[in-house]
């Protein structure tokens, strides 16, 4: 299966999930992708779901204090990492098509552009971080800062993984692949959409 | 490229753009209207989701799969909603 999934003359077809439906993969066959990329957004999610539910009952000993240590972020440059993601997000479901309809080149250019945008997002977020930082406000300074630096650093991991595998992709580039890859750059986008509210904006 | 998903995806984004603006919008009303503000920025964060998980993700061909990654994304969103916004009304009320 991962032979497969990375090989470059890998068979194409409008929808390269009809492959995976006939191998034995159950409902994840009809998804876009290969399953096992399922697997894993599925276990991301949960990572993530518990990780915010985690910081919910925490606030709830000191919300105060986490009001406060909220207050010092900066909203709109987490907004505006939430516009770079999903215009990147954008980008990358065009890959798709592009690459649904054979245009091998022009997925390629969308995919380097949703991966550019990529890096401006890890850009502001290690803006963010300086920021804090050389306001005191360290892992260790409060507890909301722990949850914060804990649940958006390992969001900027993925996104670090999620360029590696965009750069990957746009290599070996079979319709399964792009699809592979986009699912979990969107997976990554997903994440963020949900944590930017939860740590940044709900108070 | 096919027009139609063109069109479809980019209708996609806007859509995401502007709730973005409004969650955005809604959390300035937070101190004041703390538990309106908390309950609309949820449901803005859930309808973003279902627009990432139906169009970007390509979902809305597998609707079984989609409602239950909305479901558990909407579980996970008012557990952190209620705890931020009902918890201390809660505590205000009996206290």
């Amino acid at each position: 299966m991962i032979h497969e999934s990375f090989s470059r003359q890998a068979p194409d077809s409008a929808s390269a999930s009809a492959v995976a439906s006939d191998s034995g993969w159950g409902p994840l066959g009809t998804l876009p992708g290969n399953p096992i990329m399922w697997i894993l957004i599925v276990s991301e999610l949960a990572v993530f779901g518990a990780a915010l539910v985690g910081y919910a009952g925490a606030r709830l000993r000191d919300p105060t204090g986490f009001v406060a240590a909220q207050d010092s972020l900066d909203r709109i440059a987490g907004a505006v990492n939430t516009a770079v993601l999903l215009t990147s997000g954008l980008f990358a479901a065009l890959a798709v098509e592009a690459r649904r309809a054979d245009r091998r080149a022009a997925g390629r250019w969308l995919l380097l552009t949703a991966a550019l945008l990529g890096c401006v997002f890890l850009g502001v977020k290690g803006s963010e971080y300086a920021r804090e930082l050389a306001a005191g406000h360290d892992i260790d300074s409060h507890p909301f800062f722990m949850f914060y630096y804990l649940i958006t650093g390992f969001h900027a991991l993925h996104v670090v993984l999620g360029l590696i595998i965009l750069a990957i992709v746009a290599w070996f580039d079979s319709l399964e692949n792009y699809e592979t890859g986009a699912a979990f750059w969107h997976m990554v986008d997903l994440v963020w959409i949900v944590v930017f509210p939860c740590l940044y904006l709900m108070r | 490229m096919d027009r139609n998903a063109l069109r479809r995806l980019t209708a996609c984004w806007i859509g995401l753009v502007a709730l973005t603006a409004a969650v955005g919008f809604l959390s300035d009303f937070a101190p004041r209207l703390q538990q309106l503000a908390v309950a609309g920025i949820a449901l803005a964060t859930l309808l973003k989701t279902r627009l990432v998980l139906a169009h970007y993700l390509g979902l809305r061909a597998a609707p079984g799969a989609l409602s239950g990654f909305v479901s558990a994304i909407a579980v996970i969103l008012v557990l952190v909603a209620v705890a931020i916004g009902v918890t201390p009304l809660l505590a205000n009320a009996f206290s």
